[in-house]
Order: structure tokens, then sequence, then C-alpha cells
């Protein structure tokens, strides 16, 4: 009749010996370094601990409706400054020669987000020719995703001509600039930059400088801008800003750091793990060291 | 059980089976995408060859579809049959069935290249090059989306853009609505809320106009107001905003310095501003609001002096030096501006080019005077194309009552200097004798360059250095400045020898970076608030070469005619090197300490000059260059136990209150348990480790005998007792107590005698300490025990 393994089992064999012997400290000592030897690696090798990750959203973006243009022109004590602020409202509002601003924000998926803003603007510049323009859109900008984050940031743009210029047209992204990752809070919302960009100083030469300090901001890439010059007395500004999805570093949380560490120290740990139980295995075998063995099979055997 | 049916779309690739396709899409029922349809398709009469790399689909009536991918091809139709089968292809594409047509935006005119339009003919349509892009409106998913665009009847394959994978052609989920807002907004309030929080244009508040308000208190920050024909106005001055020219004006604030600089266009009599007059004449100033409110005047003319204060004009040179006053009558009041139209010319003369308001105050009562220094200049220019522009500077200086002008009380820091400021110099002078050396910083009061480093300014393209053009070296900027000095030295006594005549060329020219035979004794502060009285708060230039030396080397001879001189190693370069440190000063920490100034000498040159016979003298220019470097030598932190660092653990004092006296008659026990952790900052040397045991057992025997009794303390450390402090282990213990010095560890004891820093020399301690006889630093020393 034919014979096969029906079932299987496993004699469990102790090793036994002193507590101050060789066979201990040398289970002791491959235990120890079965455990840290993996964390050495895996920190020596390096990105152990996840300090950073990213990940991608379109931002939510909302013009706050204020608006300053400045254009230089020829005509040194005639620049043009077309603003919603209060301070050149009150102090420098005889400059204000815009005759139509036209906005459009553009949901082109209906998902509740802006994709883009057409601004176009049109100033009467008489006999005066434009040779800078300087445009600044302040802006509420959200992420509602892994890392929620609010705050006031801006859109703003420069421009030099070397000849004047009546038709100005713009194409750009909106882009977010840091320089560190953002701190994602558990609860609540990370709105360390919720506060106006305009603020106190309404010099141009502050406002960028206070807006260039800032650790998070936005900013115009992917720039391509078309001039006309047109023998009229007007200056047009077609501006097409799209808002596409940005990439943001962030700082992870404590479990995903843990995460990702686990799986490095894991991933290693299994192999030294094997290495070191063959070590103990072959010691054991070839008795190379000191103990006794206590097993029910011996025992039968004896 | 809610089921969707949907088909799945069985690919299979025949993309280079042109044959086939013409025989097999005469035979199936396929649709066409509006994108592909008549623009980007053109059809032959057996095959279809796209212009660009589209993925098509094939569908047939039992709606098994296939896939074909055709890539551009450079096959062109016989333009023969293409106007046959455009008029075929248009024919047939109706738009019955279809409830909508999106782009027919003519009412009862045919809309051009809108295929679903009634208004157009089949001859009409004929003119289309495509049908309009509107497939956005309709829900994509469903399958017989496509049936709401077109209905295929005709004998051609039509070609779908089909993204998608599957779509969705019957749904049997149970029957539902599409809740929408679709009812019109019934009031104006309904409107208004549905605007929050939405893009709307900013609403400007109109800003209210600051009133003169007799309540309002003589702060920093409030309005200065002055009088004008019987008006309150705030005081302004002209500014610009992002161009040059004056387009604003800048209110004055109660204390707050302030400078414009703004050009102005309109030269000319008209324009006030440029009028002296118009600043003063006819103006007062509020002194103080609250006086204005209890003074009893019925009217402005009648308001007293101390209430409206006069302005004091005074005219000065342009820098607003050597002012004096001017009478009421004085014709440089006047401005008067000449055109000439032959030369196209506008002269004026006596125009404001310099305003400044110092405004003296006394506090919480107001100012006490008003002082306008004015300068005038003559301006000429001609008209063309560009404007002319015509700069003004205004300047309102506030300064408290007996205020003077000291720039020896202005600090550069307390203690540590600040980044930007300039740098405390003065001379070191010796008040005592040769025996008796007191040494102190001179600096005189009123001279900005006997008080700071300073350098010759660039104008226009010379060295100048005076009281009013310098160039200040601020604390942390490096600077290279380059300009050419000039100079006619006069052979007033006659020297023979060119040498001497070379030496007086090299003294006028370090003359121009500040520096003479006596700049040997020049010292800088090395806190931004060294004290003048104090010579060790000062730390002395060190030159590469001194300048004795320098003028010695420095040599000269006269050619045959005395008609040029050739002097040899005029210096032309000085290298300015500032070293500092961040030092921790008490609780402060990283205070900037200049601990040594160095100046070199560079750029040696041999230059021959054409020597004017009779007038003896020659003419010098040469190019300087001057360059300041500041070096951090900050070494990186360590801190390092003087002591080992110990930890006191004590019973509360009345722990054993019954078994102990703790009056003041009897000391009481205490036990005091002394944890060492000896060799922290070391590397556990064998010195530290035997100076550690010696250390404990010390400690030991001072545990033993805990108590306050200076003459035990002291002797016991084999050291001595003095009226004023004693030595304690052997360190500078500065407690000043008659009854003796507490113990190290007591809260009575100074930092200094718990932690001592080591040195050798005062300049190794922190500021306001010296380095005592015992090497250690302290406030005070003991000058008993001499080194």
């Amino acid at each position: 009749m034919v014979i096969f393994a029906v079932y299987t089992n496993q004699i469990k064999v102790k090793y036994k010996s002193t507590l101050l012997s060789k066979a201990a400290v040398l289970v002791l000592s491959c235990g120890m370094l079965s455990i840290v030897l993996p964390f050495i690696f895996a920190y020596k090798s390096g990105g152990f601990w996840l300090k950073r990750d990213t990940f991608h959203e379109q931002p939510q973006v909302n013009l706050r409706g204020d608006y300053l243009l400045i254009a230089a022109t020829n005509n040194l004590s005639s620049p043009v400054i077309c603003s919603s602020y209060p301070f050149f409202k009150h102090n420098l509002d005889f400059l204000d020669v815009c005759s139509v601003i036209k906005l459009r924000e553009v949901d082109d998926n209906f998902d509740g987000r802006i994709d883009k803003i057409n601004l176009d603007v049109s100033v009467n510049t008489l006999d005066n020719k434009v040779v800078s323009v300087h445009l600044f859109l302040p802006i509420n900008y959200k992420l509602n995703t892994v890392c929620p984050l609010q705050m006031q940031s801006a859109v703003i743009f420069q421009q030099y001509f070397q000849t004047s210029v009546t038709d100005l047209k713009i194409l750009a992204d909106l882009s977010l600039l840091q320089t560190g990752p953002i701190q994602c809070y558990k609860k609540g919302v990370h709105s360390l930059y919720d506060y106006p960009v305009v603020d106190e100083s309404y010099e141009w030469d502050n406002i960028i400088e206070r807006y260039w300090f800032r650790n998070i901001s936005t900013q115009l890439t992917n720039v391509y801008t078309s001039v006309r010059s047109a023998d009229r007395g007007k200056f047009n500004l077609k501006l097409t800003v799209r808002y596409p999805e940005h990439k943001i570093s962030y700082r992870p949380g404590f479990w995903q750091v843990m995460k990702w560490a686990w799986m490095q120290y894991f991933a290693i740990y299994i192999i030294i793990a094997w290495f070191f139980n063959r070590i103990k295995r072959y010691t054991f075998n070839n008795r190379l060291v000191w103990f006794y063995k206590d097993t029910l099979l011996l025992d039968k055997n004896e | 059980m809610n089921i969707i049916y949907i088909v799945l779309v069985v690919c299979c690739a025949s993309a280079d089976d042109n044959n086939g396709s013409g025989t097999s899409t005469t035979a199936v029922s396929t649709f066409v995408s509006p994108s592909t349809l008549g623009s980007e398709v053109e059809t032959d009469s057996d095959n279809i060859t796209t212009t660009e790399a589209i993925l098509t689909t094939t569908c047939e009536i039992n709606s098994t579809c296939l896939f074909t991918t055709e890539q551009p091809s450079t096959n062109i139709s016989t333009e023969a049959n293409t106007t046959n089968i455009r008029k075929k292809y248009y024919e047939d594409v109706k738009s019955t069935g279809k409830e909508f047509c999106t782009c027919n935006l003519l009412l009862n005119v045919c809309d051009v290249n809108c295929c679903c339009d009634k208004d157009c003919s089949e001859d009409d349509k004929l003119i289309f090059s495509h049908c309009e892009t509107e497939n956005i409106y309709y829900n994509t998913r469903y399958c017989d989306y496509i049936k709401y665009i077109y209905i295929n009847n005709t004998p051609f394959q039509w070609e779908i853009n089909q993204n998608g994978l599957f779509c969705v052609i019957r749904s049997n989920l149970p029957p539902s609505i599409m809740v929408q807002r679709r009812q019109p907004l019934s009031s104006f309030e309904a409107a208004k809320h549905e605007k929050s929080e939405k893009f709307s244009w900013p609403q400007t508040v109109q800003k209210k106009e600051v009133q003169f308000n007799m309540t309002e208190d003589f702060i920093f920050g409030s309005n200065v107001w002055i009088i004008h024909k019987n008006d309150i106005k705030k005081l302004q001055v002209p500014n610009k905003y992002f161009s040059n020219t004056c387009i604003m004006k800048e209110d004055v604030l109660n204390l707050k310095q302030l400078e414009t600089i703004c050009a102005h266009i309109d030269i000319s009599e008209e324009n006030e501003y440029l009028h002296l007059k118009n600043y003063f004449q006819n103006k007062t100033v509020v002194a103080n609001p609250a006086l204005y409110k209890i003074s009893k005047y019925k009217s402005i003319q009648e308001c007293p002096r101390n209430v409206c204060l006069p302005i004091w004009p005074k005219l000065c040179d342009k820098n607003l030096n050597n002012c004096q006053n001017v009478s009421k009558n004085d014709t440089r009041l006047d401005l008067k501006c000449n055109f000439e139209i032959r030369s196209n010319k506008n002269t004026c003369n006596n125009v404001v080019k310099y305003i400044k308001y110092n405004f003296v105050h006394n506090g919480t009562n107001g100012f006490t005077s008003v002082e306008l220094l004015a300068a005038l200049e003559n301006v000429s220019y001609e008209f063309d194309a560009q404007d002319f522009e015509f700069f003004q500077k205004f300047k309102v200086d506030f300064r408290w009552l007996n205020q003077t002008r000291n720039f020896s009380a202005l600090f550069s820091g307390n203690p540590g200097y600040l980044i930007g400021k300039p740098i405390l110099s003065g001379r070191l002078i010796n008040l005592g004798n040769t025996t008796n050396v007191i040494l102190k910083v001179e600096r005189q009061f009123d001279n900005y360059l006997d008080n700071f480093l300073v350098l010759p300014e660039n104008i226009y393209g010379r060295c100048i250095l005076n009281n009013t053009n310098y160039l200040t070296v601020e604390f942390g900027y490096n600077i290279l400045t380059k300009c050419k000095f000039s100079t006619t030295i006069y052979n007033r006594k006659k020297y023979y020898n060119g040498s001497e005549i070379c030496k007086e060329i090299q003294k006028s020219i370090l003359k121009i970076w500040d520096i003479t035979i006596t700049s040997k004794n020049k010292t800088v502060g090395m806190f931004g608030n060294a004290n003048a009285a104090v010579a060790d708060d000062w730390i002395k230039v060190m030159y590469n070469t001194e300048v004795e030396k320098l003028l010695n080397k420095t040599s000269g001879w006269f050619n045959k005619a005395n008609t040029s001189l050739t002097c040899s190693g005029l210096v032309n370069k000085l290298i300015l090197d500032v070293f500092h440190s961040r030092v921790d000063f008490k609780t402060l920490l990283n205070q900037q300490k200049i601990l040594g100034v160095t100046y070199s000498f560079d750029g040696f040159t041999n230059k021959t000059l054409l020597y004017n016979k009779p007038k003896n003298s020659t003419y010098l220019e040469l190019d300087l260059e001057t360059q300041v470097v500041f070096y951090d030598i900050s070494p990186e932190k360590q801190k390092k136990f003087v002591d080992p660092p110990s930890f006191k653990i004590m019973w509360p004092y009345d722990f054993f209150y019954p078994f102990v006296k703790i009056d003041n008659g009897v000391g009481a026990w205490s036990a005091n348990i002394f944890l060492h952790f000896v060799c922290l900052n070391d590397r556990g040397d064998k010195t530290c480790l035997k100076n550690s045991f010696l250390y404990v057992l010390l400690v030991i025997g001072l545990v033993s005998s805990q108590n306050n009794d200076i003459e035990t303390i002291c002797t016991s450390c084999g050291d001595v007792v003095n009226d004023y402090c004693c030595r304690y282990y052997k360190r500078c213990c500065e407690y000043v107590n008659p009854f003796g010095c507490p113990t190290p560890s007591s809260p009575e004891a100074r930092v200094n005698c718990r932690s001592p820093l080591k040195c050798r020399s005062s300049t190794d301690c922190p500021y306001s300490q010296r380095c005592c006889p015992t090497f250690t630093c302290g406030d005070t020393c003991m000058n008993l025990i001499s080194l």
C-alpha cells in the first residue's frame, strides 16, 4: 500500500545553557544585533525618517476683488495708478485713468474651483506711452485635502518695455513657491499667511519686498507675453492666468513617518534575522558552544 | 436589483488593413465625432485617410465596435471627388430628433457651421467646413448621447473619438430628479444673500478727513497742525510715488523723523512749493492742541506765541550749514523766473532746494520752537522733449529741549554693535604722565569724522572728505570704493629736496582717509556703547606700516630742469579689516564685539608730476581705492565647565524640626548630598581625574564644616582675607560683604564666583569685566594681589 505524509508536525527542541555561558551570550548578541543592525543599515543608507513628502492638489483660488495697476509712462509726472485700495483712492485718485476693468473667473469643469481668470484692463493714456507695467491682484488661496492651508497671496506681474506699448497680452500659470515644507495641523488649518499682502505701506518696493520675504507665496510661471504698439491713446492689458494642480511639499505626520520607517526597518530585519538564524543553527548543530538539549524525542531515544 | 447594462467594446487592431476597411465600412453603420467630421477627414470613394493620428472606433449597428488606429498619411485624396462627397456629407447631417440646437444664435438666419440649425437649407450647408462642437452639454457617460447630436442614416462611415472604454446604454436605476436652482430670485435680500462669499468689486470706504481736535494728546504719531489764514491744517510735505514727481503729500507726524525727495516738473512762479515764503509766512504751528484749547484768545490773530508758534526761517548753504537768520524783506525770499524765447531757456532764481523743519519739544507740553532751515538754488534749463526735473528735499527733525547736537552721545548698539550702524572711533590720549598713565579716549562731540570711522565719498568721481561729505563704514557691510584724488601742493617752504614735497603729497593722500601722524593713537569702540572715559572699552587700530615709516619711505626727486617731480611709494589703496565676534554679554546673547581693526596700505605707486616753478606748486591726480572687509571670527560656542556640575539635594530646613535647632543661635544641622559628575568636559585624562578627586575631597571637607565663616573658608583654601573680598577656591569672589564671602553655591554668591571665566587679559572677558590678578574675569578686581 502506498504510504504518504498525511500530516506533519515539528518537534520542538530546547537548547539550554546557563545564564553566563557562551551559548547565552551568543543568542543574546545575535538577538541584539538582529534588532539593532537593521536600524543602523536603514538609517545610514539615508532617508530613514521621512522628513518631507509631497502631494498634488488644485488649489481653490479666488480673487479678493482688490487690484493695483501701476504703469509708468513717458510723461514723468503722469504715471497710471489704478487701484481699489483706499490709500490710492484718497491720495492718487487723479492718476486713476483706467476706463474698463473686465474680469472673469472661469470654472471649466464646474467642480467649484476656479480654473483660470481672464482680466482685461483698458487705460486712457491719452498722449502718453506706457513704458512699464506693474500689476498686483490679491487672492485667497486654499488647500483642502492632505494639508489644509489658507492664505492670502497675490498675482504679481511686472514688465518693462524697451519701446512704448499699447497692447499687452500675458499668459501664465499660477504656481506655489515654498521655501520649506508646510507644517500640517491635525485639527485646523495652516493659516500663518492668512493676512493681507498689502497692509500698511503702499510703496511698490515695500509691497514686493514684504511679499518676497514670505516662506509660502504664489508666483506666475510659464509666462508668455505678447506686445503690440498702435497709435492711439489707450493701453490694453489682457491677462489670462491658469490655476493648475500644484505640487505641495509638507512635513509628514508621526504615523506616516513611522510607517515609512517601519517598512525600511522590517525589510532589512528579515534578511538580517535570517542570517543570524543561520549562524545560530550552525553553532548549535555543530555544538560549538556548550548546551544541553531538552526535547521529547531525545528522551524517548534515551 | 439594479443593473446597469453596458456594452463591452471589443478591441482589435487592424491599423494597416486599408483594403479591408474599404470593404467593411460600407457594410457598417458608424458615427462620426464632431471634431473629426468634415474638417479632419478627407474621403475618397473607397477609403478614408486622416490628416493626423487619431484613435477611431468603428461601430456596427449591433453595437460591436472596432478600433482602428491610422497614422498620418501623405495620401492626398482626389480633389475632384471631394466636393461631391462633402455635398453628400452635409446633406445627411439632419437635425431631426434633437431637442436643442445650441449653436443656433441667429434668429431666422442660417448660422454658419451650425449643422443642426433649421434655418440652414441643404444648399446653405454646402459652405460649411465643419460642425460646431457642442457635445459638452451632454452627458458622455451614456452611449446614446450621440443620438442627440447626430442620427446617421448615411451610407458613409462615421467615426467616433471615443475616450472611454465603456458607456452606459440603458440604466434601470429608479427614477430620479435633478435638484437645481431654476426659480428666479424673489427679493433684493435674497439677491444680497447670494452675493456673500462670492467675488464682487470692492467698495471703497470714504476716508474720514482727520479734523483738528483740541482734546488730542501730544503723543508720537499724531498730526502736526499749522494755522494759515485763519484755517487749521495738517502740516504736509510733498512726496513722490512710483515716479520722481511730487504727486502726493505726506503728513508730518509728531516726533517721527521724515525725509522725502521728489521732483517738480513745473518750474515757474506759479508753483507754490518753490517759494520759500510759502513755508513760513503767515503760518504758525500749534504747539499743543491742549494749549490751543485753554488759551483765551478770540481770534487766530490773537493766538499767543507760546500756543501758535511762529516758524523762524534761516537761509543756509546747500548742505544746510552756515545758517543765517533772514528778514522779512530779504530779496532772496522772492522767486523770480525769466523765460527767454530766443534761447528757449527758463531761468528761475531763489528756488527752494532743501527744506528742513526743526521742531523742539518739551515732552507732553508740546513744541517750544520751530525752526525752518532752507537752501535756495538758481535753476536754468532749456525746454526740450524731455521734462526737466527739479528735485527738492524735505526733512523734518524733532528734538528735545536742551538736546544738543552731540555725535559722541550716539551709540551704535547697546552693548553689541548693530548691523548697519557706524563704528565708534576716537583718539587715545594719556591724561597722566609717563609713569602714571591715565588713558582716555578723546572725541570731539560736534565732529562726525572724529566720532566714527569714515571713508572719502565719491562725488562725481572725486574723493571728498569733510563734515558734510563722507562715506560711513557701517558695521557688517563690506565696502569697495574708488575715487579720484586731486590736490595742488604748494611748496611754500621752498624745499629743494623732492622727497619733502612728496611726503607732503603722501600726507594729503592719507588725510583723505582721515589718517594723520597722530593716527597711531586711533582707537575704535569694542562695543556699540563704548564709554570714552574707560580706555578698556576701546581697541587700538593696527597698521601694517606705521604712518611715520610710510612717510620716511616716500621719496622724490626733481628732473634736471626742475619742471617735473617724481614721487615714489605713494599709497593708492587702503585695506581696512574689521575683526568681530559674537559674544554673550550676561543674559544677552550674540552681541557683536570688535576684536581688532587693521589698516593696510597697499598699491604703492610712482608718479611723475608737473612742477610749476614760478608758483612752486605741483598738481596731483591719483585713483584711490578703499576696501573694507568684516571678518566674523566667532568660534563655535562650547560650554566648558570649570567645575564639575553638581546638584545639591537638601532636606527642608525644618524636616527634622523637633531634633534640631533652626534658630540663629547655633548652626542648623542639615544633610547635604552632593552629586558630582567629574570630567564631563574633558576627555577623561589623568590630570582631570586627579583634580576631580582632590576637588571631591575638598567638597567633603567643606560640607563637614558648612558655615559662612570667612576665616574658616579662606584659611582652608590657603588664601588671604581682605576687607573687601576674599579669594575663594583660588578664584576671585566678588561678594561685597564685610562679614565674609558666601559659599559658591549660595544664592548670594555672584555668577562669577560659581562659574568663573578664566582669562589672560581683559580682552578675554565679557563686556564691563576685567581680568583680575587671579586670572579670572570679574566686575571688580582685588588690587591687593599683584601679578
